[in-house]
C-alpha cells in the first residue's frame, strides 16, 4: 500500500495552493488538540473525510486510513481503561467495575474523542500528500522561507516512506520464507525478529541514500547558490478566501475553548 | 512421478478494485523437475512463485504443495518444503556472521544443534563459498552474497527451491555455480523453479519452460519447443537466439537453441 503517494485528480482541493493546504492541516490538527468533546472530534474527522470526497480520492484515502484503525482502537481501549486515573477528574456514572478496572461514562466519551483525534491527526497528512505533489510541497516550503536544500530533503524523505514500506514487505517476505514466525514468537525471540527485518532495511536505505547522493551530484545539485523554479506558486482569490475562513475558524475555536466550551469535563 | 506442485485455476489480484494479475493459471510440476518461468516484466511470474510458499494466497483456485493446500497454511510452515531465494540478497542478509546468517533458517525450523552445524557446512560447500564462518556478510562481494543467500535456503533442505532472478548482475562464475547447484539438486530429486530473463541460461539448464503473458500461461514445453517457436517468442517480446535465427535463415528444419547444438549440427554436415 502506498501511504503518501500523490493521487492525480482534477479537483478543487488539488488546485489549492499547497501553503493553504499546509495551513488547513495545521488548523485542523490544532483544533483537534484544543477540544476533547467527542462530537467535535467526530466533526473534525468527518470534515477530513468530506474533503477527501471533494478531492475525488475517497477510495484511496479510506484505504490508506485503514491501517490507522487499529491505532484508534488501541487509543480507545487505553483511554477507556486508564482515563479514570487522570488527576483532574473524578469518576462519574460507573458503567463497569471489576478489580482495578473502572469504566465510567466520561472515560467512554473521552476515549471516543481521543480515537477520533488520532484519526484526524493521522488523516490530515494523508489527505495532504494525496492531493499535493512533492514538487509543489518543496516549492511551498521554499516560499515559507525554508532553505531549498532543507525543503528538498523534507519532501524527499516523505516520498521515501512508501519506498520504505515496499522494501519492508520484500524483506518480510524473504525472512518469512526462511521460517520466521512474525506473530507467534515469545518476548525473548521478538528482538531477533525485529533485527531480521530492520537490519536489511537499514542496509538498503544506506545504499539507496549513497546512490541518491551520487545521482544528485552527477546532476549538479547545489552547483549554484541561487536557483529558479520551472513552476511558480501563486495564491489565487479562492486561496485567500479559504485562508481567511481558516483563520476565522481557528479564532472562533480558540475563543470557544477559552469560554470552556467543547470539552467533556 | 509424484506431483509436488499443483496449481488449479488460480486467479489473483492484490486488491478487489485492481485488475487480475494471475488469470486462471493451472499447472502441475513433478518432483525432480527443473522448471523455468519466463515472460515480460509484469506478466505475473514473481506473483505466481510467491503462491508456492503461501506468501500470497489465491483469490480464486487452489495451490497444493506436497499435498498441502496453501490456503490454510502459513509461509513459515511451508518453509521446510519450499525454499525461496529472493532477487536481492540484501533483502534478507541481516546476521553478524556467515554462520548466524545460514543457521537462521535451520534454527527457525527447529534443527538440532549438530544438524545445524552440518547444514551450515554442507550448504557452504555446495555454493563453493570459501569463507570463514565468522566472516561478516557485509564484507562479501555481490556474487558471494548471492551464493550466501542460496546457502541460507539450502541449509533448510527444502524439497522445492525457487530462485527469482538468481543471476541478475552476477558474474559468469557465480551464474555457473548457481546453475550447477540447481542441476545437482535436481539430480538428487529436488524440484527447482527459476524465474529469469536470462534465456541462454534457461535453454542450457532447464528441462521445462513455462511462458507467461499478461497473467496467463501461453505455452509450456521443453526449451527446444519454446525457443524454436518464433511466433510465440515474438508475441511475448523475447529475442530468439542468434544460432536459432541463423539456422532458420539457412532453412534448417532441426533448429538448435545452443551453440553446442549448432556445432553438433555443423559437425554432422561436415562428416555426412
Amino acid at each position: 500500500m502506498k501511504l503518501v503517494e500523490y493521487v492525480k485528480r482534477d479537483s478543487m482541493i488539488h488546485r489549492l495552493d499547497p501553503r493553504v493546504k499546509i495551513a488547513s492541516g495545521v488548523v485542523v490538527s490544532l483544533l483537534a488538540l484544543t477540544f476533547n468533546h467527542p462530537l467535535i472530534m467526530m466533526l473534525l474527522f468527518f470534515s477530513v473525510v468530506l474533503l477527501s470526497f471533494m478531492a475525488k480520492i475517497q477510495k484511496e484515502f479510506l484505504s490508506r486510513m485503514s491501517p490507522m484503525v487499529p491505532v484508534a482502537v488501541s487509543a480507545f481501549i487505553l483511554w477507556t481503561l486508564f482515563f479514570r486515573f487522570s488527576e483532574s477528574r473524578t469518576v462519574q456514572g460507573v458503567l463497569f467495575h471489576y478489580g482495578f478496572i473502572t469504566i465510567d461514562r466520561i472515560s467512554i466519551l473521552y476515549a471516543i474523542a481521543m480515537s477520533f483525534r488520532v484519526l484526524t491527526i493521522l488523516g490530515v497528512p494523508l489527505l495532504f500528500f494525496a492531493t499535493t505533489t512533492f514538487y509543489a510541497l518543496t516549492l511551498a516550503l521554499v516560499r515559507l522561507r525554508i532553505p531549498y536544500i532543507a525543503a528538498f530533503i523534507v519532501a524527499l524523505s516523505l516520498r521515501f516512506i512508501d519506498y520504505g514500506l515496499e522494501e519492508m514487505n520484500v524483506i518480510k517476505d524473504a525472512q518469512v520464507s526462511r521460517g520466521l514466525k512474525l506473530k507467534t514468537r515469545t518476548m525473548i525471540e521478538r528482538p531477533q525478529n525485529i533485527i531480521a527485518l530492520l537490519k536489511p532495511l537499514m542496509e538498503r536505505f544506506m545504499r539507496f541514500q549513497e546512490y541518491l547522493a551520487i545521482s544528485m551530484d552527477l546532476r549538479a545539485f547545489g552547483a549554484l547558490p541561487t536557483r529558479t523554479f520551472y513552476f511558480e506558486l501563486r495564491m489565487r482569490k479562492q486561496d485567500y478566501a479559504i485562508l481567511i475562513v481558516l483563520v476565522a475558524i481557528f479564532l472562533a475555536g480558540f475563543l470557544l475553548r477559552l469560554e470552556g466550551l467543547g470539552t467533556i469535563y | 512421478m509424484q506431483k509436488i506442485i499443483e496449481i488449479r485455476d488460480v486467479w489473483f489480484r492484490y486488491q478487489k478494485e485492481l485488475p487480475w494479475v494471475l488469470k486462471g493459471i493451472s499447472i502441475e510440476i513433478e518432483k525432480g523437475e527443473s522448471v523455468a518461468i519466463i515472460g515480460q516484466n509484469g506478466c505475473g511470474k514473481t506473483t505466481l512463485v510467491k503462491h508456492l510458499n503461501a506468501l500470497l494466497k489465491p483469490t480464486k483456485g487452489d495451490v497444493i504443495i506436497n499435498g498441502i493446500n496453501t490456503k490454510g497454511t502459513e509461509t513459515w510452515e511451508l518453509a521446510k518444503f519450499v525454499g525461496h531465494v529472493f532477487q536481492y540478497p540484501d533483502s534478507q542478509i541481516f546476521a553478524d556472521t556467515i554462520f548466524n546468517e545460514i543457521s537462521f533458517g535451520p534454527k527457525n525450523l527447529g534443527f538440532a544443534t549438530n544438524d545445524i552445524q552440518k547444514a551450515v557446512d554442507s550448504s557452504l560447500a555446495k555454493v563453493k563459498l570459501k569463507k570463514s564462518l565468522d566472516t561478516r556478510p557485509e564484507s562479501l562481494s555481490t556474487g558471494e552474497k548471492e551464493r550466501l543467500v542460496v546457502a541460507d535456503i539450502l541449509a533448510m533442505m527444502p524439497e522445492i527451491l525457487i530462485l527469482d532472478e538468481p543471476t541478475t548482475g552476477q558474474d559468469y562464475s557465480t551464474c555457473t555455480t548457481i546453475m550447477e547447484i540447481t542441476k545437482e539438486l535436481v539430480r538428487s530429486g529436488k524440484t527447482v523453479i527459476i524465474v529469469s530473463h536470462d534465456m541462454e541460461l534457461i535453454a542450457q539448464w532447464s528441462d521445462r519452460v513455462v511462458v507467461m503473458s499478461e497473467g496467463m500461461i501461453v505455452k509450456d514445453g521443453t526449451p527446444a519447443e519454446i525457443f524454436t517457436d518464433f511466433r510465440l517468442l515474438q508475441s511475448v517480446e523475447i529475442d530468439p537466439f542468434q544460432v536459432s535465427s541463423l539456422a532458420r535463415l539457412l532453412g534448417i528444419t532441426e533448429i538448435p537453441i545452443t551453440v553446442d547444438g549448432m556445432a553438433e549440427l555443423l559437425r554432422k554436415w561436415k562428416f555426412s
